[in-house]
């Protein structure tokens, strides 16, 4: 079942990528999508068993390598970690695939962008169901490079194939740091097993643990996104949105996490990895939510929402609560899902208008889409009984035996409601202001399919974190008092309320210098493109034209390879080629040398065994015999014959 | 109350580790109507109560008793100084 599970998605690649020119585009797409769906069946089979049954078990599926220092094997490892993982990702994959069949039906290339969805999940499911760091990485690589094909899916767009390369180059350092960490796991220990490790780590490797701890964090940061790696999350809203849904909101950037999850037993025996992850998370939070604030671009601002839920996400973990972690990320999955899906629906409508500043007053026209993004964004704030309240509220409760990192934590929910009321109240109540040309074509809710993904999620959106919190948090409330209980509540509740008065008054149009720099500041994602453009890109390219290219390959290189080593070169192979001639004279000579001297050579060979033969044999009759038994498979065997006459 | 529960019991009944404390002859019961209701979250009430309130008694026990502990502590040292200083005075004093 494990296999099934997992080859599925992988045969819906293969069949949609090598027969698209005989099977009929609606075949596809219903092939592809029951795949997914079978995936999607088993694991919630594998769900039930590890949580209801608190099973896990490993399924070996061939011995990869064996060396004499260590072995890998490809298997698959169950818990309530993969398990859940799993159903996560085939849910989403199966309502991306399902949206992407009416969203993608105008496109001439739907066929290629169906498989590499299903090529997507293959990785994801390799990724979350393997049993050491091995496989592990193959999935993280398989995933890095179906994000790169998806978000390049149109591939005449300059502008995507420069956010593929970003994303790209920013996910090879995370990547680095995972290889290395990986690479210094076998050396250390001689396994990258997650069991045997957690078994064989211990307080006396210190500063082991802590470069493992700190490697793994950073590959984290490149996948997750996390504050330093997080500059090619906006941009890769490039690509179409269904797969914006699928990877930058559900279930690639959640690798990061997965892994961080993954590795908890190594991370708990790094305190300084584990206060680091906590800050980090904290201040990723903080500084995405304020990026988010000043966004005008609709799919940029969600994309600045991921990654501080993801900031969240790593905050819990670094207080130890891999448990809710793993909550709000399987309620955050949903809820973005909604958010994004719903988001592509929006642009539809405006004829593929992204800039919340044109839209306006959708709310007639997709009264639908309205209700599934209010829920998403109600739920995002954190409003009571709602999906993210229930792990929000824990991991903010969770996060007051560092008070900074609370306080931290609610301003961050403070301006979450800040964005996600701005967002709402200029896409579907603000006044109209769009030109004729622009009006909303009314067709873009008549979609069946697409309306009932997004009924789906919402339901999804509203119910998931009541009916998990209690399979997967099996942990007391902290004892804190009932005002820092309410504290984060009450700041996004009052944000919202305070900027939809703002808003409808026409109260915010005052604008001041700083208000201005800070808004600036804000949406040009804190400098930090500027920064890595002119400290680190310029620097490198620099240093590569003048020294690696100029000084070196034209250079040094040039003057000993090019000018004396080629001309020597040269200068031989035209000897050489003057034996190459059209005279019958020189053939035969050079025919006969080459006879001659090989002949010579084989004799000396003949006369040199010879020797050897007479001086082995010229040893006492005992000796020679005892070598014979000791080398019996050595000597030649009419040697032996005759040392036994 | 929780020690009638052996260790052998508790791998039995599948108890996570974190939860094999003082008040895990509560956590069983819930834990099994938790799984007998499929975790459904309206159910199993009455014995998360029980659970919770035997969480924060053990928790409160908890805090009395460190006060208790700091107290005697500082007592003690309080104590150790004086005799310190009396020994000191003497010494002075011979």
């Amino acid at each position: 079942m494990y296999l099934l599970t997992m080859s599925a998605p992988m045969m819906s690649f293969m069949l949609t990528l090598t027969h698209k020119e005989k099977i009929k585009t609606t075949t596809m797409q219903t092939l592809a999508c029951s795949m997914i769906f079978f995936s999607w069946m088993n694991s919630s089979i594998m769900l039930y068993e590890c949580m209801m049954n608190d099973t896990h078990c490993q399924t070996k599926i061939w011995n990869w390598m064996k060396t004499e220092h260590m072995e890998c094997k490809i298997s698959l490892h169950m818990d309530l970690l993969s398990s859940s993982m799993l159903f996560m990702v085939t849910s989403m994959s199966l309502f991306v695939h399902m949206y992407s069949t009416e969203y993608m039906k105008n496109d001439p290339h739907k066929h290629r962008f169906m498989s590499y969805l299903s090529l997507f999940t293959f990785f994801m499911l390799l990724m979350m169901s393997s049993n050491n760091y091995i496989l592990l990485l193959m999935g993280w690589e398989g995933v890095g490079i179906c994000s790169y094909l998806l978000m390049n899916f149109w591939y005449t767009r300059m502008q995507a194939n420069k956010s593929g390369m970003k994303a790209i180059m920013m996910n090879r350092m995370g990547d680095i740091a995972l290889l290395m960490s990986t690479m210094m796991m076998m050396n250390k220990f001689g396994s990258t097993k997650f069991e045997n490790l957690t078994h064989m780590i211990n307080n006396k490797m210190q500063t082991i643990m802590n470069t493992i701890s700190m490697l793994l964090l950073m590959g984290a940061m490149g996948k997750s996104s996390l504050m330093g790696l997080h500059v090619w999350l906006p941009d890769a809203m490039e690509g179409p949105t269904p797969m914006s849904a699928l990877m930058h909101a559900a279930t690639m950037v959640t690798a990061g996490i997965f892994l961080l999850m993954r590795s908890s037993s190594i991370l708990e025996e790094s305190k300084m990895s584990l206060t680091i992850t906590a800050w980090m998370g904290a201040t990723t939070a903080f500084f995405a939510a304020t990026m988010g604030t000043s966004q005008n671009d609709m799919k940029r601002m969600m994309a600045y929402s991921t990654c501080s839920q993801l900031g969240y996400m790593a905050l819990a973990m670094g207080i130890s609560k891999y448990s809710i972690s793993l909550l709000h990320l399987m309620n955050h999955a949903f809820f973005k899902s909604l958010l994004f899906l719903g988001a592509g629906i929006t642009m539809h409508t405006i004829k593929n208008e992204q800039d919340i500043r044109k839209l306006s007053s959708l709310m007639k026209q997709t009264p639908m889409t309205y209700m599934g993004l209010m829920t998403a964004s109600l739920t995002m704030t954190g409003t009571p009984f709602l999906t993210a309240y229930f792990s929000k509220d824990q991991m903010m409760e969770n996060s007051y035996k560092n008070s900074m990192l609370y306080w931290l934590a609610t301003i961050t929910a403070a301006l979450t409601a800040l964005y996600s009321t701005r967002l709402m109240y200029f896409s579907f109540t603000k006044k109209p202001q769009y030109t004729h040309t622009q009006k909303p074509h009314t067709t873009s809710e008549k979609d069946i399919l697409m309306n009932s993904m997004i009924m789906m999620l919402t339901l999804m959106s509203i119910s998931t974190g009541y009916m998990t919190y209690t399979m997967l948090t099996q942990q007391q409330h902290p004892l804190i008092t009932q005002k820092l209980i309410l504290t984060p509540l009450m700041c996004s509740m009052t944000t919202s309320m305070l900027m939809t008065t703002l808003y409808t008054n026409n109260n915010l149009h005052n604008k001041t210098t700083l208000t201005t720099l800070w808004k600036n500041f804000n949406s040009n994602a804190w400098n930090f493109n500027t920064f890595y453009n002119n400290m680190i890109g310029e620097k490198m390219l620099t240093l590569a034209h003048y020294q690696t290219y100029k000084h070196s390959d034209k250079g040094i290189l040039e003057k000993i390879i090019n000018n004396n080593l080629t001309n020597i070169m040269m200068h031989n192979s035209q000897n050489i080629s003057k034996f190459q001639s059209t005279k019958m004279t020189q053939h035969l000579l050079t025919m006969i040398l080459f006879y001659s001297s090989f002949t010579m050579h084989i004799k000396s060979q003949k006369l040199n065994n010879s020797v050897l033969f007479w001086k082995n044999t010229g040893c006492s009759f005992k000796s020679c015999l005892g070598q014979t038994m000791k080398h019996n498979s050595l000597m030649p065997q009419f040697a032996k014959l005759k040392i036994v006459k | 109350m929780a020690d009638k529960y052996t260790v052998e019991d508790l791998e039995r009944l599948r108890i996570p580790l974190f939860n094999r404390d003082s008040c895990v002859h509560y956590f069983i019961p819930f834990i099994e109507c938790r799984r007998q209701t499929y975790f459904m979250p309206w159910h199993c009430k009455e014995e998360m109560e029980a659970w919770n309130h035997c969480q924060l008694e053990d928790h409160y026990d908890r805090v009395r008793q460190k006060r208790r502990q700091d107290k005697e502590r500082k007592k003690a040292l309080r104590e150790a100084n004086l005799m310190a200083e009396s020994i000191k005075d003497k010494n002075s004093n011979s």
